[in-house]
């Protein structure tokens, strides 16, 4: 027996599908009653126990959580309606948590919730990390207003005409931009839109909960895709992320390995020997640490080595940071350091020292260059300003800009060589008062002194 | 009384030939009628009105068992007096929310009475959603609007429905009906009335009304000619069967049953009835002293009449007698409310 009248869910299988939250939101409306207490009901038919005041979990609206499948086999038992496509539940075969994928907060398109030509129900895909415009309208997402910059909660969003809730302006009637993007980020947008219809599509024939034969049969269907195509961009992507970054972070991998999954064009559950090289594997995805990774005794020797060799150069030679030491090398093992304190003293207190001459020498050749310039400037009866003085030294001597700053002021008489002229007036100021307070203690006992005499 | 015991029991039920008329009737105006149009079923007191009522739907819609599932093709609602004696409408529009199973203005146990898994009901109650605070009219009336259309309904069958007239000061009778009428149009139903004398006061207000109204007449047995007397004799036999009672006895006494009865079906039961709780002493079967020492009293007799007689007389469109008249026009005095004068007492 079906006692919730749950309408049909929009756009099924297409990138402008409706999301879970929006589902519910229209059954509350039909209800009449608080999205809460359809929420409140549908968990705990689905078996988990419920939250007074509160959206139980509303947070995660969209992911694989226990929440949201509690959720969604609580309405499927009341209405017969299965929303599992649009919880993207399917997915949580490859996610063990949403968060990578969502957005930190809700986020409203101004032309979908405009009261009279917007759309009727909420979209996915505007709940997506990656999508930062709505696909129907092209227009950016908004996280806050632009107004007074407050970010949107979830109560907010499900409100009708959302406005505000801090300067009241109209969510629909802001600013509408049209942002470009990173190649990088155009390709994650794609792909989540792809996600999207390729989860809430029921063109195959395949419970969501069989992933392996979903996986399967989807792959099947899109074998014909330019695989080359992907394969070659995301080459790219994680060589944009090389040069950037000066290492692949690991959530490139993660996204770029399950978006593939996702959208079906690598296996994410292939056998291990036909995955490929590039991507992590499962177990890896599930627990994304970098310590994992065995290092080997020949590379931490060489790095040791490296190391040592680094103290012992010149003193004139600028060395490396602690975490750029192994930049040259494969691997980034800074446990390193943990192994070899002494050495980690040792290098921290070199770094310091050669930081320190480097710095002095540059004040000094600032300073210099500085008194010359203005000797000069003052024998031709001309002027100038801090700025294109400040320019004109950095040009000549090339030192950084700090130190040019530092040497001009020096030539100027403004503070002296040994130290910032601001700390010892300050402290002169501070020597003066207490020794004026020493006085007139000493003199108000004496006076005390005499009177009591 | 349970679903399935009560479609067990108009299972058994004899149909006789006013009641066979009445119910196709009925069954005509569910499947032909427009969406928001209003029926009247407007019969004496015990002419099987709530049977009717509860027979109709299963025999237009089918059981609950074949429903398609999730939809609910009619609900079956008693109007009720429940607001200090006077009628309430909102009441009578959470009867028919919770008829929809809506779990949130429906308490829980009524929904496991219905057939909802014990399961489900027993979530309802911890998730204590279900509740009436806060619920006005109006917005129980939108929701009976945006469900009903995706529950499929299509016909509201409301009993009792001359308790409508039970209205409080200030307001008219004719209001509540006009209500409902608007609730059918809005969610697409129609809605079908089931009542006595009273209802037909409700009626003939307006022209708007009375395009929308059609009026079904759930008649007496009249045994005016041969037929209708085989009809009673034959409906006699069947209701001495269902007590235990010898049937040639009654058989042999028609024109006796007929005066007292005035060939009110529910006037027979009532007699057979009494007799039979009148010989629960004694060891032998009923016999016909027990059935003549049961018959009713002069005023009740009077009163079966002039209630069948202004019911006959107002659809066969005869004009009414002065007394009839009387009655009438009392009914229609305005301050019908809290001051409503019992017009059972014959002017």
């Amino acid at each position: 027996m079906r006692v919730l009248v749950v309408p049909e869910p929009e756009m099924m299988g297409t990138c402008f599908a409706e999301s879970l939250l929006s589902s519910v939101k229209r059954t509350s409306n039909l209800y009449d009653v608080s999205v809460a207490r359809v929420v409140r009901l549908a968990m705990t038919v689905g078996g988990m126990a419920p939250i007074a005041q509160d959206y139980n979990g509303l947070s995660c609206w969209l992911g694989g959580s226990s929440h949201s499948r509690a959720l969604v086999a609580g309405l499927k038992d009341l209405s017969g309606r299965d929303l599992g496509p649009i919880a993207l539940v399917p997915q949580s075969a490859v996610w063990t948590s949403a968060a990578s994928l969502l957005a930190q907060g809700p986020r409203i398109c101004p032309e979908c919730t405009h009261p009279d030509t917007g759309t009727e129900y909420e979209m996915l895909c505007h709940q997506m990390a990656h999508v930062v415009r709505c696909p129907l309208h092209g227009c950016m997402l908004n996280d806050s207003c632009l107004a007074c910059g407050q970010k949107f909660g979830v109560t907010q969003w499900l409100a009708s005409g959302a406005t505000c809730r801090r300067c009241t302006a109209p969510l629909w009637d802001q600013m509408r931009m049209c942002t470009k993007g990173s190649a990088y980020e155009r390709w994650c947008e794609e792909q989540a839109l792809e996600l999207i219809a390729a989860t809430t599509s029921d063109e195959f024939d395949v419970h969501y909960a069989d992933w392996t034969a979903r996986f399967h049969a989807g792959a099947k269907a899109l074998s014909a895709s330019p695989m080359e195509d992907y394969q070659i961009q995301e080459r790219e992507y994680v060589r944009e992320d090389l040069v950037t970054r000066e290492k692949v972070r690991f959530k490139t991998l993660l996204k770029i390995a399950s978006m593939q999954a996702c959208s079906l064009v690598d296996l994410i559950r292939r056998p291990e020997e036909m995955l490929s090289p590039r991507l992590p594997k499962v177990g890896q995805v599930v627990t994304p640490r970098v310590g994992r990774v065995k290092i080997p005794e020949v590379v931490l020797e060489q790095v040791k080595a490296r190391i040592e060799a680094l103290i012992a150069s010149d003193t004139t030679v600028q060395i490396p940071s602690k975490a750029s030491v192994f930049k040259d090398f494969k691997f980034a093992c800074p446990r390193i350091w943990r192994m070899h304190p002494e050495l980690s003293v040792a290098y921290s207190a070199e770094l310091r020292k050669r930081s320190k001459q480097r710095k002095d020498q540059q004040n000094v050749t600032a300073s210099t260059e500085a008194a010359i310039l203005l000797r000069a400037l003052l024998l031709s009866g001309g002027g100038a300003s801090n700025r294109a003085l400040t320019d004109c030294i950095q040009a000549c001597s090339g030192v950084t800009r700090q130190a040019a700053e530092f040497g001009l002021r020096v030539a100027k008489g403004e503070i002296s060589k040994n130290g910032p002229a601001w700390r010892f007036r300050k402290h002169e100021t501070e020597l003066d008062a207490l020794q004026l307070r020493e006085l007139m203690a000493s003199s108000a006992c004496k006076a005390v002194e005499a009177t009591s005499a | 009384m349970s679903q399935q015991a009560k479609e067990k029991a108009v299972s058994s039920i004899y149909l006789h030939a006013p009641l066979k008329r009445a119910l196709n009737q009925c069954k005509g105006f569910a499947e032909l009628a427009e969406p928001g149009s209003i029926g009247t079923c407007i019969g004496p007191s015990g002419a099987g009105k709530s049977v009717l009522a509860t027979m109709l739907g299963p025999e237009v819609y089918g059981k609950r068992d074949s429903w398609q599932s999730g939809t609910t093709p009619y609900v079956v609602v008693t109007a009720d007096n429940p607001d200090r004696g006077y009628f309430s409408p909102k009441e009578l529009t959470r009867s028919i929310l919770s008829e929809l199973d809506d779990p949130f203005r429906t308490p829980p146990w009524q929904l496991e009475a219905k057939g909802l898994e014990r399961r489900l009901a027993e979530a309802v109650q911890i998730a204590g959603v279900s509740s009436l605070r806060n619920c006005t009219e109006p917005m129980m009336r939108a929701v009976i609007e945006s469900i009903g259309p995706q529950k499929r309904l299509s016909l509201i069958i409301v009993d009792e429905a001359n308790m409508l007239a039970l209205s409080t000061r200030n307001r008219v009778p004719t209001d509540y009906v006009e209500g409902l009428r608007i609730l059918g149009k809005k969610a697409g139903c129609k809605v079908l009335l089931f009542g006595t004398v009273d209802l037909l006061l409700l009626g003939g207000y307006s022209a708007q009304f009375n395009r929308s109204e059609i009026r079904i007449h759930l008649n007496r047995m009249c045994c005016d000619d041969k037929a209708g007397r085989e009809e009673f004799a034959s409906f006699l036999v069947k209701m001495s069967e269902k007590w235990n009672v010898d049937p040639s006895v009654v058989v042999k006494n028609v024109a006796d049953m007929y005066d007292w009865t005035y060939g009110v079906p529910g006037e027979v039961e009532k007699r057979l009835r009494l007799a039979a709780i009148r010989s629960v002493g004694s060891s032998k079967a009923i016999t016909w002293d027990d059935i003549r020492s049961s018959r009713p009293s002069r005023e009740e007799m009077d009163r079966i009449r002039m209630e069948a007689d202004i019911v006959q007389s107002v659809m066969d469109d005869v004009p009414l007698t002065v007394q009839q008249a009387k009655a009438i026009r009392r009914k229609r005095h305005p301050s019908m409310g809290p001051k409503r004068v019992n017009a059972g007492a014959v002017a």
